[in-house]
């Protein structure tokens, strides 16, 4: 599937998943794809990668210029746009 | 509708029409700059902002037109006269006894002893006018450096106010939903300093700047919050594309009225058939 067609805008300001909530870092070839053509911020470094499908919390969310949300996931280091996230199981 | 001083208040921006320019009550500032030399003096650095109301003394003086503060004569003269004999001092004495007043600041709060000044001051204001010139002036050369300095080493910061001015870029649909909020930020969202863009960029350029898609730096809006406020991101003090950046700890109020338009470039007219194209 392509990029495009899974990744949906994130409503500015307004995060889809909010701190506690349970989430799924997106797979792995999701991430290569989509550290391949995001040209904007907050781009995914190389060792974010490595927890592609892990299940975890959204610790803290911030909004960047724009609105759109970034988030802090607990255990698992780096910052993530909403777009390499998935709803976890509650 | 009726503004500040008596002036008509548009009433779909909020703001006051000074005849040569707005003015925003919220902001207690000009939306465009004053006319050049229309009210700047070299001797008055309060003059010297362009977006001021009155040297920001609306107690004493007003503004009638748009160009430079009313409240007689003799008063701004007096004004002038007061931050001149500041300039005067701070060169002289003020730098001569800093050392000894910092001193005394930081041992304030163990021993009434104090180190005292070494020169006396060669100015003294000798009415309210020059009072208020020479503490313009002197807040401006002296206390803000020295009171930045001591709050740094943890001294008296607790007794300051200090305060940052940052700015946060957004697209038409981002500012609806501030502006629907009540005009607040929510904690974690990002700012820059003004200083990271460039007068007069293009919303493109803020947006390659700031690294945001199109459209997402259609609009900004700057605001001074106290500097405790701002927390360094997780990914560090700049972007990727080398802006300084912050987020702002909590919930911050900002005046909705505040946002303003990035400078837009202007479309490109259409090719005509068989014609050029316009750049």
């Amino acid at each position: 599937m392509e990029i495009s067609q899974i990744m949906t805008e994130p409503t500015p300001y307004k995060e889809a998943f909010p701190v506690g909530s349970k989430v799924y870092i997106a797979d792995r070839a999701f991430l290569d794809e989509f550290k391949r053509t995001w040209e904007y911020h907050h781009k995914l470094r190389p060792e974010q990668l490595t927890y592609a499908g892990r299940q975890t919390t959204v610790a803290e969310v911030g909004f960047y210029h724009g609105g759109d949300p970034v988030y802090t996931l607990s255990d698992v280091p780096g910052l993530w746009l909403e777009q390499c996230l998935r709803p976890g199981l509650a | 509708m009726t503004g500040f001083t008596s002036k008509e208040r548009d009433a779909e921006t909020g703001l006051d029409f000074f005849e040569t320019r707005y003015f925003s009550s919220a902001q207690g500032r000009f939306t465009s700059p004053d006319a050049p030399f229309a009210g700047q003096h070299k001797e008055d650095p309060q003059s010297w902002n362009m977006y001021a109301y009155v040297r920001n003394n609306p107690l004493r003086y007003t503004d009638p037109d748009g160009r430079d503060c009313s409240g007689g004569v003799l008063a701004c003269i007096n004004t002038i006269a007061g931050s001149v004999g500041q300039l005067g001092n701070t060169f002289t004495s003020d730098l001569i006894n800093a050392p000894n007043r910092i001193i005394d600041t930081l041992i304030s709060p163990f021993t009434n002893f104090r180190f005292g000044d070494v020169v006396p001051a060669a100015f003294t204001p000798t009415n309210s006018d020059q009072q208020e010139g020479a503490a313009a002036i002197k807040n401006t050369l002296v206390a803000a450096p020295v009171v930045a300095g001591l709050s740094q080493i943890g001294t008296v910061s607790s007794t300051v106010t200090d305060v940052t001015t940052v700015v946060h870029y957004t697209s038409d649909t981002g500012m609806a939903g501030i502006t629907e909020s009540g005009g607040v930020l929510r904690s974690g969202t990002y700012v820059t300093t003004p200083g990271e863009i460039p007068a007069g960029a293009s919303s493109s350029t803020v947006e390659h700047l700031l690294e945001i898609g199109p459209g997402k730096g259609t609009n900004s809006v700057t605001f001074q919050t106290p500097s405790s406020n701002l927390v360094t991101p997780a990914n560090g003090s700049t972007t990727s594309g080398g802006a300084v950046q912050f987020q702002l700890q909590n919930p911050t109020q900002i005046n909705p009225a505040g946002f303003k338009p990035t400078n837009t470039p202007p479309l490109k007219p259409p090719c005509a058939p068989g014609g050029t194209c316009g750049n």
